[in-house]
């Protein structure tokens, strides 16, 4: 009975709606009369006088009440509808998306394959190198530290908020080694993952007995450290200056210039700039593609298992004899690698570093493509680096935007406003990310468990980003 | 509070009624055991011994110390004062147990035998060298991670050792193979023994409560241990799942397990 009658009430409660509406304006019109009704100014002989802004106050009473009168007969309803419609699909989510996934994957990777060819098709010599360079190589760069990033808090659940440290000391590694010993690029890379996985552990030994917040809080302390470091040390990094003249990587020796000697005099091609281009972004798809088959090896091994165990429960690992602070520290050191990998990666291609690069921000952007793709997932890692960071770049290429809203408007300056927005729908919208399906490291009889996946559909899935414990 | 000390003390020193099964060495020695936290007295002047093939029960009222005596027992607690010694293999070697306590090391052996002082050790040594194995009053399982794979992290040591610290492993020698499949092979067996092997591949938190109980003691098992601790095993259970419970601890005869 009650049911009954509260469904079609709360589809149409118009009156139910106005009432909500006048209170909310009685509220605000009391919250903003002082702040808003009354304005103080000085007059020419500098004494204060009291204005009314009659108008404005009630004009923005009336936008607030309308607004609360259109979000209680259309949007919580709607809302209300979307959450009864999640918790009839979260039961049978498993099956299908793992279905398609296995479709997006190969064809992900074939179009990452033919993505320069593609753009130098379309776009010419001149124009492939903005679209190779500006998409596709800084998507990857923040695909590869997602994936690394991911290590760490996707799988062994310590939220590091810091990455970017280690992406620093890659790149710094590789800008100082190259310009002081002249060692190559191939050569420094290796280099460049140990010394910030060397400093991964380092960082790791103090903060090992933190969880959750707090370890956010000192890795982020941790983050802006090795920042003023590079900023002051300045004998050493240059400070604010930054590095400059970084070499540029080889192609197994031949450089990309226009000598004889050169890439394209070798290969009998005219020179131009896009065959480095061209060059690094299959170099950092190797990377990044190392970094995710080692991730989807490590899973399956003992190693990767602790991690994910670590994430879900530290104290029932510590009561099967794992040794935890081992487990979290090469957790520590595997994500800080391939930060080092990427930020030599980095160095080479921009040729110019400096603490610019490795603000807080960096590390902020690699934590939501995290946290966005579903902690632990590589695919919607990958989805969401390419959403946010391509997203970015293409906003710099809105030109349009400029007839609409005058010629200083710099669409770029509001990435962050609709980053957060993102964030917020996302986090309304799937709560556990992208995708939140994991798939299982072994399975006992796997011919069994495809059947085992229909029959989910009584049973519901807890979720796996949970409050953890202090 | 000192009459529920004293409760949980007397219960543990007349557990040991039950036959002994295979011979009458203790595996489990507590001495003069005391836990206080600030001016709360948790456990105070607790004695008893648990013998192999045994199940020592430690009964007593609510907040009368018994998890704490397994938070001692398993290292996740620093007792204040007390000794703590396990053995496994020959029991000759109880006699270097003054020794031991007097060198102040946590280790002593004689021919097979092994001597362990757990108060000394760090929790998760006790488990991985003095083969304790424990659950918890409130269960904790992986709950995002499937059944397998909790009885699969539960071989995390051998498995690590068989991965060659991940290093072998990562490049696929087929020795790590062997090892994980005999691992699946062990889980495989526990999941049988509690009638878990229907619901191997889903995860760990979908399960019914009692199922999960159960889980929690096959994945101890699954560690191989020497002493199983097992915290309230029976709470929150309907009385078939108890009795359930202790047919399936009857028939398994732990080397020896303490029960509250
Ligand atoms: N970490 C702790 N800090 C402070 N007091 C504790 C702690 N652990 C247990 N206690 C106290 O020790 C007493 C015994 O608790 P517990 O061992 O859980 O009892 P039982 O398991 O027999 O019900 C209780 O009074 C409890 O409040
Ligand atoms: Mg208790």
């Amino acid at each position: 009975m009650a049911l009954e009658a509260s469904a079609p009430a709360s589809r149409v409660d118009i009156i139910g709606a106005l009432r909500q509406a006048a209170i909310t304006a009685l509220i605000t019109f009391g919250l903003l009369l002082p702040l808003i009704g009354f304005n103080t100014v000085q007059n020419i002989r500098n004494e204060i006088v009291l204005e009314t802004r009659w108008p404005l106050l009630a004009a923005l009473v009336a936008i607030i009440a309308a607004g609360r009168f259109l979000h209680a007969i259309l949007i919580a309803p709607w809302l209300a509808r979307r959450a009864q419609r999640q918790r009839r699909e979260d039961a049978v989510r498993t099956a299908p998306r793992a279905r398609g996934a296995r479709w997006v994957v190969p064809f992900a990777l074939g179009f990452a394959a033919v993505y320069p060819a593609l753009a130098l098709s379309l776009a010419g010599t001149q124009g492939a190198v903005k679209w190779v360079d500006n998409f596709g190589v800084q998507i990857l760069i923040y695909v590869m530290l997602g994936w690394g990033l991911n290590i760490v808090v996707g799988l062994a659940g310590l939220l590091d908020l810091g990455y970017v440290a280690f992406y620093a000391v890659g790149a710094y590694s590789y800008a100082l080694l190259a310009n002081s010993f002249g060692l190559s690029f191939w050569i420094l890379l290796p280099v460049a993952g140990c010394l910030a996985a060397f400093w991964g552990i380092l960082l790791g030994f103090p903060v090992l007995r933190l969880r959750g917040d707090y370890l956010a809080i000192v890795t982020l302390a941790f983050g802006e450290i090795i920042r003023l470091i590079l900023i002051n040390w300045v004998p050493v990094t240059n400070g604010y200056t930054g590095i400059s003249s970084i070499p540029r990587p080889t192609f197994f020796g031949i450089p990309f210039n226009a000598s004889d000697e050169g890439f394209a005099a070798r290969f009998g091609l005219e020179f131009s700039p896009v065959y480095r281009t061209v060059f690094l972004y299959y170099l950092i798809l190797a990377l990044a593609l190392v970094t995710a088959a080692l991730t989807v090896r490590l899973r399956r091994l003992p190693i990767g298992r602790a991690w994910e165990a670590l994430r879900e429960d530290e104290i029932a690992c510590r009561s099967l004899g794992i040794n935890t602070t081992n487990t979290k520290l090469t957790a520590f050191a595997m994500g800080a690698m391939f930060a080092g990998f990427a930020g030599s990666f980095f160095a080479a291609r921009q040729g110019f570093i400096s603490p610019e690069s490795f603000t807080f921000m960096e590390s902020a952007v690699i934590v939501a493509i995290v946290v966005l793709g579903g902690m632990g997932s590589l695919l919607g890692v990958a989805i969401a680096a390419v959403i946010m960071i391509g997203g970015t770049e293409i906003m710099r290429e809105l030109d349009f935007l400029k007839a609409v809203f005058g010629s200083d408007f710099d669409p770029t300056q509001y990435r962050m406003l609709l980053f957060g927005f993102g964030m917020v729908l996302i986090m309304v919208w799937r709560p556990r990310g992208l995708i939140a399906t994991r798939e299982p490291s072994t399975l006992l009889n796997a011919s069994r468990s495809s059947r085992r996946h229909e029959e989910k559909a009584q049973s519901t899935r807890p979720s796996l980003v949970r409050g953890r414990h202090g | 509070m000192s009459a529920a000390n004293h409760a949980a003390a007397t219960a543990g020193a007349a557990a040991n009624a039950t036959a002994p099964l295979s011979s009458l060495a203790p595996v489990l020695s507590v001495d003069h055991l005391s836990m206080r936290f600030g001016g709360l007295v948790a456990i105070n002047d607790l004695c008893f011994t648990a013998r192999r093939g045994d199940i020592t029960a430690l009964i007593g009222p609510n907040g009368a110390g018994k998890t704490t005596v397994f938070n001692c027992i398993t290292g996740f607690y620093k007792p204040s004062e007390g000794r703590i010694a396990l053995q496994f293999g020959d029991p000759g070697v109880w006699e270097e147990l003054g020794a031991l306590t007097q060198r102040g090391t946590r280790r002593a052996s004689r021919g097979d035998g092994v001597l362990f002082l757990l108060e000394r050790m760090p929790d998760y040594l006790v488990t991985q060298k003095a083969r304790v194995a424990r659950t918890f009053q409130n269960i904790r399982l992986f709950q995002g991670m499937t059944v397998l794979e909790n009885l699969l992290v539960a071989q995390h040591n051998p498995l690590m050792w068989a991965s060659g610290y991940t290093v072998l492993g990562a490049l696929g020698l087929p020795s790590y193979a062997r090892a994980e499949r005999s691992a699946i092979d062990k889980a495989r067996y526990w999941l049988e023994r509690t009638a878990l092997s229907e619901r191997a591949d889903d995860l760990a938190g979908e399960l019914p409560y009692g199922a999960q109980r159960r889980l929690e003691i096959a994945r101890a098992m699954c560690t191989d241990p020497a002493l199983l601790c097992l915290d309230e095993p029976a709470a929150g259970l309907n009385p078939s799942e108890s009795a359930e419970l202790g047919r399936y601890s009857m028939r398994r005869r732990f080397s020896s397990s303490s029960m509250t």
